[in-house]
């Protein structure tokens, strides 16, 4: 008895709670438009605000002579070409200019060393940690020497990934590499299958170099736009993906032993790619402070030597011809 | 005066539609107008009036009040004088054939009234 007049109630409750929706999508729909409406002028017409505020009016208005069920894919279609208009014109910051000085070879090699150290204790520690964690809450293993060396590892691949940025290798590459070879090593003497030794570490090292390349370009692509953090972001992401591919081999879902390298590699990856990037922003910081240095110092040499001017032409570049310009 | 940067469909659609307007005892069209006339979505005609208005084809004007109570005000838009000519060319370069269609002769009766007319008012031309 109940089943039936649960069966007959069901279909009389769904239609009631579908046409309140409804009527309530229906009310809100032109309050919701209005908003999407003023919020595309506002991206669009950032660069010129007096047409920002005749066209706010005029789009608003343009809204109530549409009909209800035009109001919103309107508003949405000149939010869609406002931000087209924006990605394809809007640059937040202007690009930096190249750096003009170069520091000699024995600061050039301190940095390399300092930056290397630092990114082999943060990377190694971030993923020494979280393997001793899995490890730890899987197993009750707590083999130090085994999760230091393979936070080790990860550390030195991250590293090399900082030594090579300078000769314009592929981003992942050198990393990828090092990396491979290390879980060979790492692998051989833990007594593995030779077999699975191979296949293991290249999918390892693939999987760390795909995971730091892909954190790196974003972090450094996006680091002066809006969306700044969503190399970080992602990173995390690809962290935490890997981590979770971790405790699948652990509880032993599937092939275990592909999940945990490659669960290893993504981890280990992002956490070297994030690195590389921060290294390299540190690099820029450097750079930029040593050349208001030396450029603090020209001028007071300059000053006090009253040299002769460098000879800068200043009359104002040609303008082309506006009757030339089709 | 230079033209548009970019010449596509849509703003040759816009400008022919002006154009009718404009030689249609100039009268003056707003967006929701021109959009029912080229059959082109909002942002597409709206782009296209402020490529238009950057290079002073046409100018907008805001009607005092809507006809309609309690309906926010309108703005109207029109090819200026030398936007008129210069979409003329532009639309007899790109598309002869509405250019023919909007310069066919007329039907011969309503030529006739249109003699009748302008002699009534002051002489023919």
């Amino acid at each position: 008895m109940n089943t039936d007049l649960g069966e007959l109630l069901l279909p009389a409750v769904i239609a009631a709670v579908v046409s309140v929706v409804v009527m309530e999508s229906y009310q809100t729909t032109p309050w919701l438009a209005d908003k999407l409406m003023r919020w595309a002028v506002r991206l669009r017409y950032a660069d010129n605000p007096e047409r920002a505020k005749v066209r706010g009016e005029e789009l608003i208005g343009l809204l109530e002579d549409l009909p209800t069920l035009f109001k919103l894919p309107t508003a949405g279609g000149f939010v869609l070409r406002a931000l087209a208009y924006r990605l394809a014109n809007h640059r937040s910051h202007p690009r930096r200019q190249p750096r003009a000085v170069q520091h000699s070879l024995g600061t050039r090699f301190r940095i390399a060393l300092i930056k290397a150290s630092l990114v082999v204790v943060c990377t190694g520690t971030v993923i020494w940690t979280e393997i001793v964690l899995v490890d730890y809450m899987a197993f009750g293993n707590t083999d130090v020497i085994f999760n230091i060396t393979w936070g080790l590892m990860v550390g030195i691949a991250a590293a090399s990934e900082v030594a090579a940025r300078p000769f314009k290798v592929p981003h992942g590459l050198v990393g990828g590499i090092i990396y491979t070879f290390s879980v060979s090593a790492f692998a051989t003497v833990y007594s593995m299958p030779s077999f699975f030794v191979g296949l293991t570490a290249l999918l390892s090292g693939t999987t760390f170099g795909v995971a730091s390349s892909v954190t790196y370009v974003l972090v450094r692509k996006f680091r002066h736009r809006k969306f700044k953090h969503i190399g970080v972001i992602v990173g995390t992401l690809i962290n935490i993906a890997g981590v979770i591919l971790l405790v699948f081999a652990i509880l032993g879902i599937s092939n275990s032993d592909v999940l945990w390298f490659s669960g290893v590699g993504f981890a280990s990856g992002a956490v070297a790619g994030f690195a590389v990037a921060v290294a390299r922003r540190a690099q820029d910081k450097i750079g930029r402070s040593s050349n208001s240095a030396v450029v603090r110092a020209s001028v007071i040499s300059t000053r006090s030597t009253s040299a002769p001017k460098p000879s800068i032409p200043m009359s104002e570049p040609k303008r082309p011809d506006p009757s030339t310009i089709k | 005066m230079d033209g548009p940067v970019r010449v596509t469909k849509p703003l040759l659609d816009v400008l022919e539609v002006l154009l009718d307007a404009f030689d249609n005892d100039r009268q003056e069209l707003h967006g929701w107008a021109i959009m029912k006339a080229t059959a082109r979505s909002g942002p597409t005609v709206y782009g296209v009036l402020d490529r238009l208005e950057d290079t002073e084809w046409i100018i907008g004007r805001w009607e005092d009040h809507h006809p309609q109570p309690n309906k926010p005000r309108r703005r109207f838009y029109q090819l200026t004088p030398t936007g008129a000519v210069s979409a003329c060319r532009l639309l007899a370069a790109r598309r002869p054939a509405a250019q023919q269609r909007s310069q066919r002769p007329t039907k011969p009766g309503l030529t006739f009234l249109a003699w009748l007319g302008g002699l009534l008012m002051g002489g023919v031309r």
